[in-house]
């Protein structure tokens, strides 16, 4: 009887071809927008590149220009300089074309348009040049002229303070983690499917419901066939979202592939199971719960980072719990540590919370569900 | 009126559902602008650095106070993966470990790997930092040529890193930078509320008046099916404009604003969205897809518009191809009117006009298109029942 239910199961999903439609048109289309808006801006925005900047001399002397001239050489330039007027650089300021206006009057100054990361880099870097010159002029003071030129080779000497120990990812990519939601709000749409099992065996919800309840099969059996064949319904629309992600839109989401899969059809259960346990809540109706689900999945996926992509680090700062109890964070997490992560612990324990909220939801789910018979609705 | 009344009814049946989504959609909306206020506020002015002190001399107190100063000194983390989830999120730019015989290596005047240090991305912050190091390893040796023993050398380096530029910043006399930004940013993610509320409260309500049944018995009765279209409509504006006066009006209230001067413009250019999320609302209705369905295309317009106009992502760090293809959506003319108004780019009565205009049009384009859909599913209805 499991087989029979679990078969008309699988052929109703297959049946709703609208709604199978849009669920995999969903990270398609939105796959793609995501691509197209965040394709580049790592690269373009958030990596290092020599920072345009007007130099304006109006003093005359040309103290500063081999510092400039340093700054501005070689494939790692700090600087791409336009040497130009006051009135010609005032013009780039505006349009956009330069950060901001080193002014040589004497002594330097910066003057920008704007706050940011880049005018305090420029900022830094005429600090560089006046306290170069305050060095110099300090040794001129002290009389100490002949050890000139070795303070002024010491000051331009590229030192390399920094030994870098940094963590290995295999995509730093900061916006990759929006692929991540989306597949994590994919897997969370899974919930209506889920929602429409708990609705489908209510015989005050659903006509059919009416008919399963009244049927001789156990409850059980039809409900496990039903969530069964859900499950693997959105396991398949996983499957189907990554592979969709992953080569056609060549998102390099870093770590082992075949554990992206499985993170992803497991998460696509966990949104089945989550509906499931939603809709066998109370006796309210279809569209309440539905409405109920959607907004608070909408909530967990902002929580987790699908709008704002900042948002994840700022409550693992003030609320870290959040992020521990949001199963849309766990989901985005499990792929985030295989990116980040040589080693699967982390990926693991997100694995584990995964599994703990798909046992919990079932168990609450059949146990809101047991008893409720047709007579006692 | 009984169109008018009877959708009403529909309506309010819906408002539980239609109070769970205005309710949550405006906690997303004020979590939205709180976390972007903050943040930026905190990327023009500072870096978030984790610095560990190991070495505890002169010479590492002198390092940690160049880079405390003006930014945003964190104690080490509780573990290396905190620190990675950091790094990561950016929520610290970079990490600095000062390792045991660092002030001995560099009063030996050694320069190279003196420090261990973390991060993940190559970006502007850590260029910052790593500048700001090598700035007072030059400034240290130099002293230290010049004859000064160590900690003097510190301590002078210390003076003299302590010394910022002067910066000026210029400013357009168009470009008067707003004084209500939260209110502002909280107005720059209204499109996403606006259209998840809109459409997902609207959409089931069509959906039943386009229902066969309904639809048949609409039909064989005297309202004209222009009077029947009217009704509708009006009763979507109603509806529409309840929901938006909602959120202008708390939006107000909770950013401690009074709506005056340019800031109208900002509550007409929001009006002006609203009615473009009923007009849609209106437009997907016609194809009577189920209250699922609605929900996937609710999520999937209101995301793409917003990821792809500028909504979410600011429109400056967006590419100029993406830009143009956004051009065609409304949602990109709302951005780039609010960008104006609060000085991001210059202002200008044309520019302001040509957005609003813009979005007006698409309102224009998309009743057109309703009445286009209903016309002909209409004829194409009478038709097969005349052949029938």
């Amino acid at each position: 009887m499991f087989l029979h239910n679990f078969k008309y199961e699988l052929k109703m999903v297959l049946r709703q071809r609208e709604f199978i439609m849009w669920l995999m048109l969903f990270p398609i289309v939105l796959g793609t927008l995501f691509k197209v808006a965040f394709g580049s801006v790592y690269s373009n925005t958030d990596l290092f590149q020599s920072i345009p900047v007007a130099v304006v001399n109006t003093s005359g002397d040309e103290v500063y220009k081999q510092m400039f001239t340093a700054l501005g050489e070689g494939d790692d330039a700090t600087l791409s300089i336009t040497y130009t007027d006051e009135e010609e650089a005032k013009e780039l300021l505006f349009a956009g074309k330069v950060k901001g206006i080193i002014v040589n009057d004497g002594g330097l100054y910066l003057q920008v348009s704007g706050k940011g990361i880049r005018q305090s880099i420029l900022q830094e870097v005429v600090s560089r040049c006046n306290l170069y010159r305050t060095v110099v002029m300090q040794a001129i003071a002290d009389g100490d002229i002949p050890l000139m030129n070795s303070v002024i080779a010491e000051l331009s000497k590229d030192v390399k303070a920094c030994r870098d120990v940094s963590p290995t990812a295999d995509n730093p990519d900061v916006y990759v983690q929006y692929f991540y939601n989306l597949i994590a709000m994919v897997a969370i749409c899974g919930s209506l499917t889920g929602l429409h099992v708990a609705t489908s065996s209510q015989a005050n919800q659903s006509e059919l419901g009416a008919r399963k309840n009244f049927s001789p099969t156990p409850k059980f059996t039809h409900l496990s066939a039903a969530l069964l064949g859900s499950c693997v319904a959105q396991g398949v629309s996983m499957i189907l979202c990554v592979t969709f992600l992953r080569f056609v839109l060549r998102i390099n989401f870093g770590g082992n592939l075949l554990l992206i899969y499985a993170a992803a059809v497991m998460s696509g259960v966990l949104g089945v199971t989550l509906g499931f346990f939603v809709g066998s809540i109370g006796r309210l109706k279809y569209e309440i719960k539905s409405a109920i689900m959607l907004s608070c999945s909408m909530v967990l996926c902002f929580l987790s980072g699908l709008m704002m992509g900042n948002i994840k680090g700022i409550l693992a700062e003030k609320a870290p719990w959040i992020n521990r109890i949001n199963p849309v964070a766990i989901i985005s997490d499990s792929f985030y540590c295989l990116n980040m992560y040589s080693d699967y612990r982390r990926f693991i324990t997100k694995i584990v919370a995964m599994a703990i909220y798909i046992g919990v939801f079932t168990v609450l789910g059949v146990l809101l569900s047991r008893r409720k018979k047709y007579a006692s609705l | 009126m009984q169109v008018f009344k009877a959708f009403l009814k529909i309506l309010k049946s819906k408002f539980p559902s239609a109070v769970i989504y205005i309710v949550l959609f405006f906690l997303v909306g004020m979590l939205m602008t709180k976390t972007e206020a903050k943040e930026n506020v905190w990327e023009k002015t500072q870096l978030k650095i984790v610095v560990e002190d190991l070495d505890n001399t002169p010479e590492s107190r002198a390092i940690v106070d160049i880079i405390s100063k003006g930014n945003v000194v964190i104690a080490p983390l509780e573990s290396e993966d905190d620190l990675t989830d950091a790094l990561y999120y950016t929520t610290v730019d970079y990490a600095v470990t000062i390792p045991k015989g660092f002030a001995e290596r560099l009063t030996a005047g050694e320069t190279e790997n003196l420090l261990d240090t973390s991060h993940i991305h190559e970006s502007y912050a850590t260029a910052n930092v790593e500048m700001l190091i090598g700035k007072f390893v030059n400034t240290y040796g130099a002293y230290r040529l010049l004859g000064y023993d160590s900690s003097e050398a510190s301590a002078k380096s210390n003076t003299a890193l302590s010394e910022d530029a002067v910066v000026e910043i210029l400013t357009k006399e168009t470009e008067a930078k707003s004084s209500n930004e939260t209110l502002l940013i909280f107005f720059r993610f209204l499109p996403y509320i606006l259209l998840c509320v809109i459409l997902n409260m609207l959409c089931p309500a069509l959906i039943v008046m386009s229902k066969k049944d309904i639809r048949f018995r609409t039909d064989c009765s005297g309202i004209r099916p222009t009077s029947y279209t009217m009704q509708l409509f009006t009763a979507s504006a109603l509806y529409i404009g309840v929901i938006w006066l909602t959120f202008v009006v708390v939006g107000a209230a909770l950013n401690g604003v009074v709506y005056t001067g340019r800031l109208w413009l900002v509550v007409l250019n929001s009006l002006l969205f609203a009615l473009f999320g009923g007009v849609l609302a209106l437009f997907i209705s016609e194809f009577a897809p189920s209250e699922t369905v609605v929900n996937l295309l609710t999520q999937l317009c209101s995301l793409g518009m917003c990821f792809l106009c500028g909504v979410f992502v600011d429109q400056s760090l967006m590419g100029a191809g993406v830009l143009s293809v956004a051009q065609f959506l409304p949602a990109y003319w709302y951005v780039r009117v609010l960008r104006m108004i609060g000085g991001e780019i210059p202002f200008s009565a044309g520019g302001i006009a040509m957005g609003l205009g813009i979005q007006a049009a698409f309102i224009v384009v998309f009743v057109l298109l309703t009445l286009l859909t209903r016309r002909s599913r209409y004829a194409g209805f009478a038709l097969r029942k005349k052949t029938a």
